[in-house]
């Protein structure tokens, strides 16, 4: 059979994915995605949800509490809280999104090249991985501050170096065990290409794993980010940011820790969502029934 | 009659599944004197292995049995705890179809076999000895090396022959075997099962064993019980089964299997696929695939038809019976 | 044993190379940076060109840049971790009290991620129902607690509202360092004992279905040696190696703490000397936290693969 045949067999398109989707997040997966979904909706919408600035200090009205004209309150300068919360969406969202799709864009094609090949090539991409992997990722991020200064740009190209030996190992790993698969020494018999099996079979096939990882990737550059500008070395001010408005100590120490607690909660929600719609895509929850079933799905 | 190591009254097996109770056995009853072997021939999904688990008692979280399991004169499908226990301990043990994973991975040969006996005996130097010499005569020629190493460093045969002997190190009375000897090649097959037959009759010892291999059956045991569905078919010793089944499943078994002594055009076949115990109705589980049924086969399950030594549920025997033999009795009782 | 020795070599021959070049990126990032070394010295001002010329002599920047790596490698493995740019004292005086700051508190941590990892992942293994779902709820949330969050919220808590411990600092007398470091040890332990006790209630599950626990319990085994025996030690490899992989990475977070609450340790050092550009303060704290770094990982990795006979043979392969 020509390679020609091969390519006129079509894989039917996926019916039904939303429905398959829903079942594999689970209940808390829907939650967790609904919830997701309103802080994106939040951040890109911000300037429509809020009436104030989240720049305009006011020195008079510091450390107010919940009032009707600011929801959640002001910070030590004044500045409403609501404004900056949902403000600093935008800045805490799209630096893990562009550390993600960057460490993706040379994870997966690197991770792909390195299952496929045996030998020599596999070994130095492995061996790669291990070196960079011997670095913890706040820590490069810090030395990469230290060398370009302090500043978003900096800060995600370090993360996105960091993160990406983690996502290379895991589509390593799952594009190994799908080479292994039966179906790719029958394509292979059939002539396509190591390119297109790759490509068009074994890239979907491992999709919801690697996506399930991305966005715990999401999750812990979210962190990392949110600690650099914590530090003062990410993201400068005046932006808003939620990692800097958890480091006003200041109010902290004079026992205003409104905006801290505020800012605290919404980051943790936010990670927390993003674990479990991770955990749930990559396949990873282990419940007490579901080891049992697999012992026994193995046994027959 | 009270002799017998295990006896099984009218057992039916219930486990929790995801839409309600289902029934893997129905009314199974048999009975095994000391020292006796039979065994439990069926497909995958006849519940075989479960008849076993009744008498170990390892069922599935919320199972539960009806009729009674008696071992040794002693009801146990009420026992729990220290009890339970001690009846696994030293009256019944069950040999597991695939030794590499039923041993723990990370555990020396050595304290495997000594784990279960150390707690009854105590005197750990004693136990050591016997197990060696139980690896002896299992075969296994350097049992103080393999005592110290991994299962990892074994084969699959040696580690069933492991298995095996630490089974009859606790001198059980009675051996549950699941498909010893399934995961391994047929040489080791018959000698594993040669070595372990000569033990288990030195020590008088009664098997129960499970297999789906009619031809093993009948050449490893006393009797033997044809299990379909969860229900028995028949029973019978293994020479009579041999030449004289009487039950269509049994007769289709055994004209299935390919003769060495004369061509046949195509092999003859059971038609259909095996049926599960859940999907049975009122009558005979064996109905839509037979052969020579008749109208009363789908509505009734028959009655045990024959004598003590031989008796099979079929409408189709009983209704060809001569009367005169036709003895209805209760269950396989010798 | 000849085949662990061998092991043994191997890795530690991997972890020098990684050593080697981990080192070798810290050496040269520090000189990709806009603004060269000796212009600190000279903070911004101009000097005139023969002091200049003294400097970077007295730096010993005019010599080709692989030597003056491996000059400073053969320092550092010496022991002379080289003069700090602001305070012209030798960088090795300058962090030995916050390497004590910093060791204390990773200990500290890796202490509380053990107990309560391990203790919370059993009880949630060992009690089905309501004490599983808790206990996995619970983790749940800490796997989401980042210690810069945990610090703000636990001073603002423990130390600002009920004053139980010191909001910063780290104390005198040995007394005063355990309550000055118990806030930042729990916030850097927070995540980590999230994930240690997930992987233990997983590992403990998954040996807990396995086929040689049901054949343990055929035999009559009690449960008590079940437990101990056939779930916790087979457990065991796969816990140690995240545990160790844990406390490695605290290495990282503790900047955060250390900074957090004024601790003065390598990390707060570290980020002021980012800040000042103190070049050779900066390479030596990065090279101590990469190279324990990587030693703890070997460190995880071998106990992984002593309680493992299997893990042995298959990584000699």
């Amino acid at each position: 059979m020509s390679a020609q045949a091969a390519a006129v067999v079509r894989v039917p398109p996926r019916r039904g994915w939303f429905r398959a989707l829903g079942s594999t997040l689970g209940l808390p997966g829907r939650v967790s995605s609904a919830f997701l979904l309103l802080v994106v909706i939040a951040a890109v919408l911000a300037p429509a949800l809020t009436p104030t600035d989240p720049n305009t200090t006011n020195l008079l009205e510091s450390f107010q509490g919940f009032s009707a004209q600011h929801w959640l309150g002001t910070d030590s300068t004044g500045r409403d809280i609501a404004a900056r919360l949902i403000f600093g969406a935008r800045t805490s969202l799209l630096g893990p999104a562009a550390i993600v799709v960057l460490a993706l864009a040379i994870s997966v094609p690197l991770g792909l090249v390195a299952a496929w090949t045996r030998g020599w090539r596999a070994g130095l991409v492995n061996r790669a991985v291990d070196v960079v992997f011997a670095v913890p990722g706040l820590l490069l991020a810090i030395l990469t501050v230290a060398i370009f200064g302090p500043g978003l740009a900096s800060a995600v190209s370090a993360l996105a170096v960091a993160y990406t030996p983690f996502l290379a190992r895991v589509v390593i790993s799952a594009a190994e065990a799908q080479r292994r698969q039966p179906y790719v020494d029958v394509l292979t018999v059939q002539g396509v290409s190591p390119v297109r099996i790759m490509v068009r079979h074994v890239l979907r096939n491992i999709g919801p794993i690697v996506v399930g990882q991305a966005t715990i990737t999401f999750a812990y550059a979210l962190l990392d980010l949110a600690a650099l500008s914590f530090l003062g070395l990410g993201v400068q001010a005046p932006q808003s940011d939620w990692g800097v408005m958890v480091s006003d100590r200041d109010a902290v120490l004079q026992d205003h820790p409104q905006q801290v607690v505020i800012a605290s909660v919404v980051i943790v929600l936010t990670v927390l969502a993003l674990l479990v719609v991770g955990a749930r895509l990559g396949g990873e929850t282990v419940t007490r029934r579901g080891a049992a079933r697999r012992r026994r799905k193995e046994r027959s | 009659m009270n002799d017998h190591v295990v006896e099984l009254r009218d057992v039916s097996l219930f486990v929790p599944t995801d839409h309600g109770e289902a029934q893997l056995l129905d009314r199974i009853s048999l009975t095994l004197a000391r020292g006796e072997s039979l065994a439990i021939v069926g497909e995958s999904g006849s519940g075989k292995s479960m008849t076993l688990r009744t008498i170990s008692r390892l069922l599935p979280d919320g199972a539960r049995t009806t009729g009674d399991v008696v071992v040794n004169g002693r009801r146990v499908d009420q026992l729990r705890g220290s009890k339970l226990r001690a009846m696994r301990r030293s009256e019944v043990a069950t040999v597991f179809q695939d030794p590499r994973s039923a041993i723990n991975p990370i555990q020396r040969v050595e304290d495997f076999m000594l784990e279960a006996v150390r707690d009854a005996r105590g005197d750990r130097a004693g136990a050591r000895d016997a197990a060696m010499q139980l690896l002896l005569r299992m075969g296994i020629r350097d049992p103080e090396r393999r005592m110290g190493q991994y299962p990892f460093e074994l084969s699959g045969g040696l580690l069933q022959r492991v298995m095996i002997a630490s089974v009859l190190l606790a001198g059980p009375d009675l051996v549950l075997a699941d498909e010893p000897t399934t995961a391994l090649d047929v040489t080791t097959q018959s000698d594993v099962l040669a070595i372990t037959d000569e033990l288990r009759q030195e020590r008088g010892v009664a098997l129960l064993f499970v297999t789906h291999d009619l031809d093993l059956a009948m050449a490893i045991c006393d009797r033997v019980m044809v299990l379909y569905a969860g229900r028995v078919l028949e029973i019978a010793s293994a020479t009579e089964l041999r030449t004289g089944a009487q039950h269509p499943y049994t007769r289709g078994l055994l004209a299935s299997r390919p003769p060495l002594e004369r061509r046949l055009e195509s092999l003859p076949v059971i038609e259909g696929v095996p049926t599960l115990a859940t999907e049975v109705g009122e009558g005979c589980p064996f109905f839509d695939r037979c052969a020579v049924r008749l109208d009363v086969c789908g509505s009734r399950m028959p009655e045990p038809v024959g004598d003590a030594r031989h008796w099979v549920r079929c409408h189709r025997v009983e209704a060809e019976a001569v009367p005169s033999s036709s003895v209805l009795v209760g269950e396989g009782e010798l | 044993m000849p085949a662990l020795v061998q092991l043994l070599a191997r890795r530690l021959l991997g972890l020098l190379a990684t050593l080697l070049v981990a080192s070798f990126v810290v050496y040269t990032s520090i000189y990709l940076s806009p603004g060269s070394p000796e212009s600190v010295l000279f903070g911004g001002r101009q000097p005139s060109p023969e002091l200049l010329a003294a400097a970077r002599a007295h730096l010993g920047l005019d010599e080709p840049f692989l030597v003056r790596y491996f000059h400073w490698l053969r320092e550092v493995l010496g022991g002379d971790l080289g003069t700090s740019l602001i305070s012209q004292q030798p960088v090795t005086a300058k962090l030995g009290h916050p390497l004590e700051v910093t060791v204390l508190l990773v200990l500290y941590a890796a202490a509380i991620i053990v107990v309560a990892g391990l203790g919370l992942g059993l009880l949630s293994a060992l009690n089905p129902g309501i004490v599983d779902a808790g206990i996995t709820g619970l983790v749940s949330v800490a796997t989401a607690v980042p210690a810069f969050v945990a610090s703000s919220v636990l001073i603002s808590v423990f130390a600002v509202r009920l004053g139980w411990f010191p909001p910063f600092g780290f104390g005198d007398s040995v007394g005063g360092h355990l309550r000055a470091l118990t806030l930042p040890a729990v916030s850097l332990a927070i995540i980590s004992s999230g994930l240690v006790a997930r992987v233990t209630r997983a590992a403990a599950l998954e040996q807990n279905s396995s086929e040689h626990v049901r054949t343990a319990v055929s035999r009559g085994v009690s449960r008590r040696r079940i437990i101990r025996t056939h779930v916790l030690r087979n457990a065991a490899g796969p816990i140690a190696t995240v545990t160790g992989l844990q406390v490695a990475g605290l290495l990282a977070a503790s900047v955060v703490v250390e900074q957090a609450f004024g601790l003065g340790g390598l990390g707060q050092v570290l980020i002021s000397s980012v800040q000042q550009k103190d070049f050779p303060v900066v390479q030596a704290i990065c090279l101590l936290l990469v190279a324990a770094f990587v030693v703890l990982n070997l460190t995880a990795d071998l106990i992984g693969l002593l309680i493992d006979p299997r893990a042995r043979k298959a990584s000699t392969a």
